[in-house]
């Protein structure tokens, strides 16, 4: 491991903290102009984030310190997964950590945290958002899992890097059935965990409807930054965990030069912005799915990574 | 600086109005339905005037664990039927274990001749 992996590691952490707001902010434009709207810019989330920022700390009443640590946890939950997850380089000085299973465990962990802060507050409206988070954590959970292990086939680890670089070395197995499957398995699922359309509507502001929105309605200022920061980087880690897993193309190696550790910054830019852009052109067609409707819709994505598995165990081509 | 929570511009919220954790648990169950068979009466009585304004709205609902129900409850009878059935074999009659000393001596003579 050398000094340069350090710098790519933490490189790919500022990028994430910087790049998120980048990205929901993206998103949106490219919502808004689709819609025929002005929309904000590219920068307004972060101006949101600073004018958040600035505001008073308030505390709701009869909240303890599981609504108050929440945000923390989600954000240090998430910054954690995007430190081990190959984005920049492979070879990161917690690649040992980088388990596709560790890396699920992560990110239930800060829904859980999410969740718990909702039930804390006592309302209705916290309540019920929680509820529905954790239903849907529920279904998406097996399918994740299913998923994962279906990648873990080929490269015969479940380690992010190992699986990275199996596939770089190997681009023949993304056309595979089961590499297939378990893509659009993933970006169902992923979908459903960062509360986008069709699942969850991220702009809603009646909290009949809404999902992750509602167990965040105590939030104000400092704390409601963080985690609507934490939820951009969310999506920013998941999407670029998928666009390496199934893109492996331009990420610097296990001992990377500092050119390499640009083009993989770049690369991973470009690819990130591509999936994110498609993503939000893709939600322009569609409305948000009744709430008892969206088990269907996982329960097809679990029957794909089903087949992923299956598909990886018999038809995979022997590595070695 | 302490507030109040939102309660959409209606005060006086109560722990009644929170959620318990049969509602929170209702989507899970619900998207469960078929594997899990809630049994779920809802009565909905109505004013003599119109059939359109409801007095009074009676909900009941009792879950049976299936798991316990099908599984466990068949297992747990049949080893309690054979216990019953093995526990009439040693009364605490010295005499009957003797005999059963005997009977497994000479089973064992004859199986080893």
């Amino acid at each position: 491991m050398s000094a340069l992996a350090v710098v790519a590691a933490a490189l790919q952490v500022v990028c994430v903290l910087a790049g998120a707001p980048l990205v929901v902010g993206g998103m949106r434009q490219v919502r808004a102009r689709l819609e025929g709207r002005a929309g904000g810019g590219f920068g307004q989330p972060w101006r949101d984030l600073r004018k958040q920022m600035r505001k008073q700390q308030i505390t709701p009443l009869g909240t303890t310190v599981v609504f108050a640590l929440a945000p923390a946890v989600l954000a240090g939950s998430t910054l954690l997964i995007a430190a081990i997850v190959p984005l920049i380089a492979l070879g990161s000085p917690l690649e040992s950590a980088a388990d596709l299973f560790g890396v699920v465990g992560l990110l239930f962990l800060g829904t859980v945290a999410l969740t718990l802060a909702g039930l804390d507050t006592g309302t209705a409206f916290g309540g019920m958002g929680s509820s529905r988070e954790i239903t849907i954590a529920a279904l998406v959970e097996p399918t994740i899992l299913l998923a994962v292990f279906a990648l873990s086939v080929p490269g015969e680890s479940a380690n992010l890097a190992a699986i990275v670089s199996a596939t770089a070395h190997n681009p023949g197995q993304l056309v595979s059935p089961g590499s297939l499957l378990a893509f659009v398995a993933l970006a169902i699922v992923i979908i459903a965990e960062t509360g986008r359309l069709p699942v969850d509507n991220p702009s809603t502001h009646l909290e009949l409807t809404m999902i992750h929105e509602a167990m965040i309605l105590e939030y104000a200022g400092p704390k409601l930054a963080m985690v609507e920061w934490a939820s951009g980087m969310r999506l920013t880690v998941l999407l670029a965990l998928v666009a390496n897993l199934f893109m492996p193309w331009g990420i610097a190696g296990a001992d990377p030069s500092l050119l390499a550790i640009l083009l993989g910054l770049a690369a991973i830019s470009l690819k990130v912005a591509l999936l994110a852009g498609f993503l939000a052109a893709g939600e322009v067609f569609i409305a948000k799915l009744r709430l008892f409707r969206v088990p269907e819709l996982l329960a097809g994505s679990f029957l794909l990574a089903l087949l992923a598995v299956t598909a990886s165990y018999f038809l995979g081509t022997p590595t070695s | 600086m302490v507030a109040p929570l939102w309660a959409c511009g209606a005060d006086a919220l109560s722990p009644r109005m929170q959620y318990t954790a049969t509602s929170f648990a209702e989507p899970l169950q619900r998207v469960f339905d078929d594997i899990l068979r809630p049994d779920t009466d809802v009565e909905v009585t109505h004013f003599a005037e119109s059939q359109y304004l409801v007095e009074k709205v009676t909900y009941r609902t009792l879950m049976a664990d299936p798991v316990e129900q099908r599984f466990y409850t068949p297992v747990v009878h049949a080893v309690t039927t054979w216990a019953q059935w093995v526990r009439g074999a040693h009364t605490g009659s010295v005499h009957l274990y003797l005999a059963y000393g005997a009977a497994g001596l000479l089973i064992v003579l004859l199986v080893a001749r």
